[in-house]
């Protein structure tokens, strides 16, 4: 059971990120949720590098959302990276993207992501997705992370 | 009368033609009166003269002499004359005249034989013979220049048809390299129209989101205070880019199926069947649909995701086109044919009329506009997929009472299952 843990939002669309807000606030999602706009804001943020090593106010996720298409990094190089971090390693990323092809699935599964979501058209479906989510967190068994620090 | 007395009388007398000739230069010495008669000349004529003269074959007679007096051994000499107009057989019988180591001459004895009918009419026919023989010689030589000159000319033709039979391979060669570099070419293009397709259709769909989503926010935030025209206007919205939306999803499906490499497998359609019936179901369950399934559950060589959807779409468009206040229905049903599956799905719709049945498969093609939901593709896509996966499909359908349509499918082999990969098209 997770209500508490942050969950990370990546993804170059503010359109999107707001719509999910949006969304989870109909789904009852009570998760805290923060947002980054690309692929290299997403790895500064999980090594709490400045502003993000503020863990206070920016804290370690225990869930990331991870879009494909983006800007400076894109989704797959940001879980290649974080797959080779050994301290991040364990983190469970949902790809959450509107691609609808096989091999982007493949791919994402092959660099060791933990689901594949497709972006749904409609709001509604989106809050029923977000409703999944919430019975996943409730149901799911986290591990344990530690921070980036020494290595 | 003494012995050389006596011999000379009896050659004289003899009836046989008898004479004699010198060694030297061949000389005629003496010719009995038999022989001065069968050659018709005098004594005077021929003696001293050189015995040529008197012979037909002259120089087959010399060597036979010369031989004799070479030698010393007698010979006989025989040839043909006219005697009197009449061809004889004469036969020379010559001897040498002793002397003490060379003759000192030839005495020649003749005996002629008249040639008798027989002989005569055989030396006719061998003549006949020889003409004939002559003739055929002659024609089988003609006949021989003749097919010398034709091989000759085939020898020729062969040559050029070699010459002209590399020209072409080699011009086979160059334009089988021409074609694998165009099909390069082509599949290269094809991949970046699919990719170009892929992006454009990823990226437009994005906004839509927006549109959707906002337009949903604002209908629903404000329906408080929005007039029931500014909230009807938000729903359009909301609707159009929906529809957009399902549109461009057909679209990338449409070109998927068009591009992929299809790799086929045994497929139990049974499983496909229940799948797309659950999903159905899922999705109209407000409503009330008789659902029927018909015939035997065999396996097909397809490919699974495609078969779904094509399946899925046939099913949708079952109960989308609906007769108003009926209960729509829902039948699949499996028929087995020689080396085939047909799979009918069959619903009691508003039908099509056969003067549209034809462009029905047409992209872009919704026969009855906007009054019933759909993008206009969902057919194309059951075409194209069918197509990829080696099959076929059809329909058939009254206006106004249903329609019937079919696809058939190979069906998988009892042993074993082969992938079959189906290259792009």
């Amino acid at each position: 059971m997770n209500t508490i843990g942050t969950i990370l939002l990546v993804d170059d669309s503010e359109n999107d990120t707001f719509l999910f807000r949006v969304a989870s606030e109909k789904a009852a999602l009570r998760n805290p949720l923060q947002e980054v706009h690309d692929g290299e804001q997403a790895v500064a943020y999980l090594s709490g590098t400045p502003p993000f090593h503020d863990r206070a106010q920016y804290p370690l996720p225990i869930l990331m959302l991870l879009d494909l298409k983006m800007p400076k990094k894109s989704g797959f190089e940001v879980l290649a990276w974080l797959r080779s971090e050994s301290a991040l390693r364990r983190l469970p990323v949902f790809i959450f993207s509107a691609s609808l092809r096989k091999e982007d699935v493949d791919r994402a599964f092959d660099l060791g992501a933990s689901a594949f979501l497709v972006k749904p058209s409609t709001l509604d479906d989106l809050v029923q997705m977000i409703q999944t989510l919430t019975s996943w967190l409730k149901y799911n068994h986290f591990p344990e992370i530690n921070p980036v620090q020494n290595s | 009368m003494d012995i050389p007395t006596l011999c000379g009388a009896l050659f004289e007398t003899s009836p046989f033609p008898t004479a004699l000739i010198g060694s030297a230069a061949h000389t005629f010495l003496y010719g009995n009166s038999a022989f001065l008669e069968v050659f018709e000349r005098s004594a005077g004529d021929l003696l001293g003269k050189p015995f040529s003269e008197v012979l037909t074959h002259k120089e087959a007679g010399l060597l036979v002499l010369k031989e004799i007096l070479a030698n010393g051994r007698p010979k006989l000499y025989r040839e043909q004359r006219l005697h009197k107009d009449t061809p004889v057989f004469c036969a020379y019988a010559m001897w040498p005249v002793p002397s003490n180591a060379v003759p000192s001459g030839v005495m020649i004895q003749i005996s002629t034989s008249e040639i008798d009918e027989k002989t005569q009419a055989m030396s006719e026919a061998l003549l006949l013979g020889a003409i004939r023989q002559q003739k055929l010689t002659e024609a089988a030589e003609d006949s021989n220049r003749l097919l010398e000159s034709e091989i000759l000319k085939r020898t020729q033709t062969a040559a050029r048809l070699h010459v002209v039979q590399s020209e072409l391979q080699d011009k086979a060669g160059q334009l089988e390299s021409l074609v694998k570099q165009r099909t390069t070419e082509l599949t290269e293009t094809n991949k970046q129209l699919q990719s170009f397709v892929y992006a454009i259709a990823h990226d437009l769909r994005a906004p839509l989101r927006a549109m959707q989503g906002f337009s949903a926010i604002l209908a629903f935030e404000a329906q408080a205070t929005m007039s029931e025209k500014a909230k009807d206007c938000t729903l359009r919205i909301n609707k159009a880019s929906q529809f957009m939306d399902a549109l461009l999803i057909d679209l990338l499906t449409f070109s998927q199926i068009s591009q992929q490499r299809l790799q086929l497998s045994e497929i139990k359609l049974e499983a496909v069947l229940e799948s797309v019936l659950a999903r159905i179901r899922a999705e109209h369950h407000d409503k009330t649909i008789d659902e029927e399934r018909v015939g035997p559950s065999p396996q097909v060589l397809a490919h699974e995701t495609t078969l779904h959807q094509v399946v899925y779409n046939l099913a949708s468009n079952a109960l989308k086109f609906v007769r108003p206040n009926t209960t729509p229905l829902l039948r699949l049903r499996t028929e087995l044919r020689p080396g085939v599956v047909r799979l009918w799905v069959e619903d009691h719709g508003i039908g099509i009329a056969p003067s549209h049945q034809s462009q029905l498969f047409q992209p872009f093609t919704r026969l009855n506009g906007e009054r019933y939901p759909g993008t206009g593709i969902g057919l194309a896509i059951v075409q194209k997929g069918v197509e990829r996966m080696g099959g076929s499909v059809g329909l058939e359908s009254v206006l106004g009472e249903g329609s019937r349509f079919w696809i058939e499918l190979k069906k998988a082999p009892d042993t074993g299952a082969v992938p079959v990969e189906l290259k792009k098209s």
